[in-house]
């Protein structure tokens, strides 16, 4: 299951991957703590799953809907109070998303 | 006065007008304030807003007409359920400003019925931990021995109950937050089958898994809060439209050839035999009361833990992307060029070391050329442990099996080793992975720590449960119990 031994590095990989910014210390603690929970999760190789459904919905609920209808849940203003970014005409101002070459 | 009074005989005090609803709110935040500095059960003491709801109950009381059984009772709310107008944090310091616009489901209806709300309760952070030490706003502690945890991730929730500050407090279990805490601080508590309570306004954690339900100081308790919250929600679509049935009426009738399934898989190697030994004495005492135990096997058992570490990390680590600092929470410090910039600084700022260990084991099972071998081969395995439920259920009503493996730990005795720490809650995540509603109640001490004894029924069978569980503290006085403060 687990061939690949997660080091340092490999571990800043997955941090960026989440957005998560994390030090080199902490890549270093959390390689060594990743390893022995994956090394546990070995013991489902022997698992007979050959041929078993996977479960995504435990109550075995299919297809929901409801009708297509407007209503309004929050106040647009209350929602934009929760930001602590500079707001313009109604509007959330973030950073560049996209950089000048 | 709370320390003599359950939810029912409150309720009952409130119509005789033997006392006023703001006479239980004051007694109430008297004890929370006075007990959170040793126990720090609160996050967020709601004094302004519990006298408030108080003062309009007393209005309602004088002119009789209280709304129901749940009107004008203190209670409190896990703080991962938003509370319009009170700071929902999440135990995160991502989200250590943020005041909710609207209030979740069950928050809607407690407020309703005329919930005094006297504060939001401790967690870990995200509810990810067993232990509610890895809260961003310190450690709860178990009100029996302060040196020992409340069990987590619902602990402060427990606690509040078990020092009495509270008559009744929601929490949320995913993997065994509300059992575990409710087995260490002895009081009862329960986790409903998938769907059965609505989670919108919750704070996601691992979506196929979440549920919501309350812990109190008696099952009939228990019975009169999840009459009013249980329920389809157009906003929650995993919530089905099956019928609520009358808790309170169910809770009568004898258990006269009530068959008890015991999985031989739960009684092995690691379970304490001072916690067997009282688990089985429980037992015992329903054969007394006309049950029949019945040995059986449930061979998926040994894969749950393994599986759980992973489902729940992989619906963690998609839930959390959200939390990017745009459009609500913590503001990083420290300069911030771009966009990506942004989102890396506040998560590394925002998120504790247990979350982010699970946010990085999540989006790893999910990476490509991974997905094969840990997502969907835990999912399958899911399946197995769900199959295990059913077939036992064939031949037993319910299930009955320890909590914990054993009693409330020590304050940092775990906190280090994920791995330990994850053990903890190999008795109650099978249940999660199969749906299933289960029932904690105190059943012995162990050194003056609590024992609780988990009740399993088949999916949407709260109704028995809660009977199988009110029949016994009938018969017992375990659940009577309360630390000295």
């Amino acid at each position: 299951m687990a061939e690949q031994k997660i080091d340092a590095e490999k571990l800043k990989h997955i941090a960026t991957l989440a957005r998560i910014g994390i030090s080199d210390q902490e890549a270093e603690k959390y390689a060594v703590q990743m390893n022995s929970i994956l090394d546990y999760m070995k013991i489902l190789e022997d698992a007979p799953t050959e041929g078993v459904e996977m479960t995504t919905q435990v109550t075995g609920l299919k297809s929901v809907t409801r009708p297509d209808e407007v209503k309004i849940e929050a106040e647009a203003d209350d929602l934009l109070n929760c930001t602590t970014l500079p707001k313009i005409s109604g509007q959330i101002a973030v950073r560049a998303v996209i950089k000048e070459e | 006065m709370l320390e003599n009074l359950t939810l029912k005989t409150a309720s009952e005090g409130l119509r005789n007008k033997k006392f006023k609803p703001s006479d239980l709110a004051k007694d109430a935040l008297e004890r929370a304030k006075k007990s959170n500095g040793e126990i720090n059960a609160y996050i967020t003491i709601a004094e302004e807003t519990a006298l408030k709801a108080a003062a309009e109950a007393d209005q309602r009381q004088e002119k009789g007409e209280l709304r129901g059984i749940l009107d004008g009772i203190p209670g409190a709310l896990k703080d991962i359920i938003n509370t319009k107008g009170v700071l929902s944090t999440s135990a995160s310091k991502i989200l250590s400003n943020f005041v909710p616009p609207y209030n979740a489901t069950v928050a809607e209806k407690l407020l309703e019925a005329g919930l005094v709300l006297t504060g939001k309760t401790n967690t870990d952070e995200f509810a990810c931990g067993g232990s509610t030490e890895y809260s961003a706003y310190g450690v709860t502690r178990n009100p029996w021995d302060k040196e020992r945890v409340a069990g987590g991730s619902s602990g402060g929730s427990a606690a509040v109950v078990a020092s009495q500050s509270a008559l009744y407090a929601i929490g949320t279990d995913t993997g065994g937050s509300i059992r575990l805490p409710a087995s260490f601080c002895g009081v009862s508590g329960l986790k409903v089958t998938y769907g059965r309570v609505s989670r919108s306004g919750v704070t996601a954690m691992a979506s196929s898994l979440d549920t919501i339900g309350p812990f109190a100081k008696t099952v009939e308790d228990l019975a009169l809060v999840l009459s009013t919250i249980a329920g389809a929600d157009t906003k929650d679509s995993t919530t089905p439209k099956v019928a609520v049935p009358d808790y309170i009426a169910g809770l009568g009738g004898d258990l006269k050839g009530l068959k008890i399934g015991v999985p031989k898989e739960y009684f092995v190697e690691g379970l304490d035999p001072e916690v067997e030994k009282i688990v089985r004495a429980a037992m015992a005492e329903y054969e007394k009361l006309g049950a029949k135990l019945v040995p059986i096997s449930l061979p998926y058992t040994k894969y749950a833990v393994a599986i759980y570490y992973i489902i729940m990390p992989a619906e963690l680590s998609a839930n959390l992307a959200r939390y990017d600092g745009i459009r609500y929470g913590l503001k990083p410090e420290g300069e911030v060029n771009e966009i990506l910039d942004q989102y890396y600084k506040t998560r590394d700022q925002g998120f504790g070391q247990e979350v982010k260990r699970r946010i990085l084991t999540g989006t790893y099972v999910l990476s490509a050329g991974y997905f094969d071998a840990y997502y969907r081969k835990a999912m399958k395995v899911r399946t197995l442990i769900k199959e295990d439920f059913e077939k036992a259920f064939e031949e037993v009503d319910v299930i009955m099996t320890p909590v914990s493996p054993g009693v409330a730990f020590k304050v940092g005795e775990k906190s280090n080793d994920p791995l330990a720490m994850y053990l903890e809650d190999a008795f109650t995540i099978p249940a999660s992975m199969a749906g299933i509603p289960g029932l904690s109640i105190p059943c012995g001490f162990k050194g003056g720590l609590p024992v609780g004894l988990q009740i399993l029924a088949p999916q949407f069978a709260e109704e028995l449960l809660l009977k199988v569980g009110h029949q016994y503290q009938l018969a017992t006085d375990w659940h009577t119990k309360f630390p000295q403060l």
